[in-house]
């Protein structure tokens, strides 16, 4: 239809570029306002005369956080080593299991079931867990320690990693297997010599999902961790009970929480997304 | 020349001809399901068992006496146990209603391969990737009454803002508008793989049969994509339903009980006042009604799936 | 090097047979083509033997061991698959070396071997390529070179040149060969291209819907098949068949055709109907004989084939190139009764064949296949 374009169109047009641009707008303010806010110096925030920009920017804010001998790094280092811990941990895990489901002819009832337990697993409130698992922790004297909180999201993430490499190894081509097998490999060679290398893309896509869900998690974190091993989600929803909220300093810890996550998030989007999607749209 | 030996190598080998390969596969799930048995399966049990006892942390070290159904019926009494649950459902159901509504919206928006709409869904996808303990942080810096960025804006045009998270109405509101906020990114990005998903030859038949936009979309598209939108239903009523992290951060449940949100009291009642057995009852019915809402959602969906089959054939 | 023995082996999927009471014997040092089309089980009866199935009844021996419920990864085997199944993320070197690896043999004894099979297959100058930069025929040759490597008591091949172009193919056919015969290791070499195997192996065997139809040496399944299916199976171009019915006057009649019946020929009677098979190359133009009109001729350069209509029947004929048959021309056909097939109209079993006097006439296949 080669028509020049009407009126209606190019309102059409613009109409759909400013709800876009709209949406945008309030998808990302929120973000710019927390940066601009971790910049602040502490006496303006409770100032009524001071706008939207800070009057000059400071870092004294990520200074306190990064500082040694300060109390807060503690907290940056627990999430590192938190989240490191479940992702390879649960990558390991997930990836073991899921080459064995998809390698054993189990009965179908089997896989029915399995299927049905992680289903259960995604959608129960993790509320009815934390509560005992912080019983057993305290059983195990392993309360308040990196231990608890790395079992905790590793048992979280792993369902969520073998539903998504599960289908990877299945699809997997036989021959290369079968090739492997003839030469002489067991299970185990066969899985870390031949059907690992050629699944990165896979495992990569398992690792970002695990790490995102890791470095975000409150629940379990706080209910096992509340001092020694805290991580910044936990110190920072322990703002508000404090007595006068620092904002500056809530800012810049939730921009240190919020920072790495989108960064990583903009360069793994296809990743995520195909996580995201996986078994959502075939249905 | 007989080589029986071979595949028997070193150690390794050793082993796994001892065990054999379904032996060795089965060794594989020992890891996940055991790190899973012991930190999910286990405690699940552990909870429902609790849940039928009388225990209070604080008080005994130990578990108290048997009582049955006694801290079910005592959730069903509770005033605020029935205005969290109330809370909690209209929570669910307006926050879900608004994420479909505004996802769809936006997929269709930003949907095609140009760079700019690529770039576009990328950014939106922000809110949904940031911890939600966060999202609550930001937001109540953002609605804070007084020096809150946006009754600033407001009172410059001449809008006098509410105490959005002082107030208790506007506080229900508003966090069901947060949430909104957060989750609205998930479901641009499975619509929008759903809708580039869609089979083009039946767009342009009906393109070619003379259908406006609005009728494609209304007539041919929702219909065809409806089992995606009942899974992102499903997926965000249940997770609204569990709804927790946020009310953390923003109004921690308050003021008062304005904002309890069901995970939220249980937490309370839980790791606060220790009272284990009602904490774990609670939690049970919270999960039946999770169960209750999944199977509903996917034997709706199936039916409409098979319809979808039936009157395509 | 090793013989491998099939007794009573069936394998079953579910309520399919894919494979039903084979019992087949290789010998030490042979190359056993496994020959039929596809879905006649003889991938099944390879895999078995490899041990990447296992047989739902039955036994299978390599030499002496009964390997029937060893795993594939403890049997001595190794297979060139169709799709070469190369490790992408290995170089060719490593490819090659992987199985010894391992095996835990010492890295300078790997280079040997390795080094020895690249020299025989010419893959030195690509030991350090990988596969997706290899050419199809260099693939294959390196998944050969990976076989060899092993030293293994038996190979198997699954059709290893049915994704090469035709060119390379016939060349690389007669390079195998040649392979085979200077390793004289056993060979198992499935295929359903019959002029492979009847060219590459010491004997064949014959399958079809999961069972053996007939084992022999490439000459006898050519010309005494034990069945109207490995006849028509076998020879390229294939065989004609005619139904005809043994008159009271000795003859085969075709419709208003009478074809002489073979000398000796005891198993057909008069009134018996039977299937009447005949091979192009059988089939002589000549000044007398059955009279039919050409219809089609195809020119293959050295020779001819020419579809000839006889009485509303259609037969193959070949013929040497210098002869000129036109479409609609009128021709005779010669046929020797020595030269026929006869198979029983119901079951299909041979009731008389050329090959069954070649102990007595020996002679020599003329045309090159």
């Amino acid at each position: 239809m080669e028509q020049r374009p009407t009126l209606s169109a190019i309102a059409e047009k613009l109409a759909r570029g400013l709800a876009v641009a709209l949406a945008l707008f309030v998808a990302l303010a929120p973000f710019v306002i927390l940066f601009l806010n971790s910049l602040r110096p502490s006496d303006e925030f409770l100032s009524d005369s001071a706008g939207l920009v800070p009057s000059h920017l400071t870092f004294e804010h990520y200074a306190e956080i990064f500082d040694p001998s300060g109390d807060t790094l503690r907290y940056v280092i627990n999430s590192l080593i938190i989240t490191s811990a479940s992702t390879v941990l649960a990558v390991v895990f997930g990836a073991l299991a899921a080459y064995a489901l998809a390698r054993l002819k189990l009965p179908f009832k089997l896989s029915m079931i399995i299927g049905v337990l992680f289903l259960v697993i995604r959608f129960y409130p993790k509320i009815t867990v934390a509560l005992p698992y912080f019983l057993l922790m305290r059983q195990f004297h392993l309360l308040d320690t990196h231990l608890a909180v790395i079992i905790a999201h590793v048992s979280l993430t792993v369902p969520f990693v073998v539903w998504l490499l599960l289908a990877f190894f299945e699809d997997f081509p036989r021959e290369l297997e079968q090739s492997a097998m003839l030469d002489g490999c067991g299970p185990l060679r066969r899985f870390v010599l031949i059907v690992l290398p050629l699944t990165t893309p896979a495992l990569a896509a398992a690792a970002v999902l695990t790490a995102f869900l890791s470095w975000n998690e409150f629940l379990m974190a706080s209910s096992v961790a509340p001092n020694v091993a805290t991580t910044l989600p936990v110190r920072i929803s322990g703002f508000i009970t404090d007595k006068g909220i620092e904002w500056g300093s809530m800012s810049a810890m939730s921009s240190v929480v919020v920072v790495p996550v989108a960064l990583f998030a903009l360069f793994t989007q296809r990743y995520l997304a195909r996580g995201l999607t996986v078994g959502a749209v075939k249905g | 020349m007989e080589r029986p030996s071979y595949g028997r190598s070193g150690w390794l080998g050793q082993f796994e001809a001892r065990v054999g390969e379904t032996g060795i596969l089965l060794l594989f799930l020992v890891p996940s399901l055991v790190v899973v048995g012991f930190a999910q399966l286990y405690p699940l049990a552990s909870s429902a068992y609790i849940s039928f006892f009388d225990w209070t942390l604080s008080r005994s070290p130990v578990i108290g006496p048997f009582v049955g159904g006694a801290n079910y019926a005592r959730t069903f009494s509770d005033p605020v146990f029935a205005g969290s649950l109330l809370y909690t459902i209209a929570f669910a159901l307006i926050s879900t209603a608004l994420q479909l509504v505004f996802g769809l919206a936006i997929a269709l928006l930003t949907l095609g391969e140009r760079l700019t709409l690529r770039l576009t869904r990328t950014l939106i996808m922000l809110p949904m990737v940031i911890a939600p303990v966060a999202v609550g942080t930001i937001w109540r810096m953002i609605l804070s009454g007084r020096v809150g960025p946006l009754n600033r804006a407001l009172a410059a045009i001449g809008i006098d803002g509410p105490d959005w998270l002082g107030n208790p109405n506007w506080a229900r509101i508003s966090l069901i508008l947060i949430d909104a906020w957060e989750w609205t990114p998930f479901a641009v990005i499975i619509l929008t793989a759903a809708l580039t998903s869609l089979p083009s030859d039946v767009l342009r038949a009906a393109s070619v049969d003379g259908a406006g936009r609005w009728k494609t979309l209304r007539y041919i598209v929702l219909p065809m994509i409806l089992p995606v939108i009942m899974l992102v239903a499903m997926f965000r009523l249940i997770d609204g339903l569990l709804t927790l992290d946020i009310v953390f951060t923003t109004t921690a449940g308050g003021p008062g009980y304005a904002t309890h949100t069901l995970s939220f009291w249980i937490y309370q009642q839980g790791l606060r006042y220790f009272n284990m057995s009602y904490a774990a009852a609670a939690s049970w019915v919270l999960l039946l009604a999770c169960v209750v809402v999944a199977a509903v959602f996917l034997v709706w969906r199936r039916r409409i799936m098979a319809w979808q089959v039936a009157t395509r054939s | 090097m090793a013989s491998v023995t099939l007794e009573g082996v069936g394998k079953a999927f579910g309520p399919v047979h894919a494979v039903n009471e084979l019992n087949l014997s290789i010998r030490d040092g042979e190359f056993m083509s496994l020959l039929g089309p596809s879905g006649c089980g003889k991938t099944t009866t390879l895999n078995m033997i490899a041990g990447l199935e296992t047989p739902t009844s039955g036994t299978i021996r390599i030499g002496d061991r009964d390997v029937t419920r060893v795993p594939a990864m403890h049997r001595d085997i190794a297979m060139v698959f169709q799709s070469y199944a190369l490790y992408p993320h290995m170089s060719v070197a490593r490819n090659m070396g992987f199985a010894l690896k391992i095996q835990g043999l010492a890295e300078g004894e790997i280079n040997t071997r390795v080094q020895r099979a690249a020299e025989m297959l010419s893959l030195t100058e690509l030991l350090d390529r990988y596969p997706r930069q290899l050419s199809g025929g260099q693939r294959q040759r390196v998944a050969l070179g990976r076989a060899l490597v092993r030293d293994p008591e038996v190979f198997l091949l699954d059709e290893p040149l049915s994704n090469l172009d035709a060119v390379l193919r016939v060349q690389t056919r007669a390079e195998l060969s040649r392979l085979f015969k200077t390793l004289g290791t056993t060979a198992v070499y499935v295929t359903h291209d019959q002029s492979e195997a009847m060219t590459m192996s010491d004997r064949i065997a014959v399958f079809s819907a999961g069972r053996l139809q007939q084992v022999g040496e490439p000459l006898e399944i050519y010309r005494a098949p034990v069945n109207k299916f490995v006849a028509g199976f076998v020879g390229s171009p294939p065989m004609t068949f005619l139904t005809a019915v043994v008159t009271d006057s000795g003859e085969l009649a075709v419709g208003e055709l009478r074809f002489p019946l073979p000398a000796g020929t005891t198993a057909a009677r008069p009134g018996d109907a039977v299937t009447l098979g005949l091979r192009p190359e059988d089939v002589t133009l000549g000044a007398d004989g059955i009279p039919a009109t050409a219809d089609i001729v195809e020119h293959l350069g050295s020779l001819q084939i020419i579809h000839v209509n006889a009485g509303g029947h259609r037969i193959l004929s070949q013929v040497a190139d210098a002869e000129t048959i036109r479409r609609g021309d009128t021709v005779r056909l010669g046929i020797n009764p020595r030269q026929l097939y006869l198979f029983s109209a119901g079951t299909g079993e041979a009731l008389f064949t050329p090959g069954s006097l070649a102990r007595t006439h020996p002679y020599t296949l003329e045309k090159t296949l």
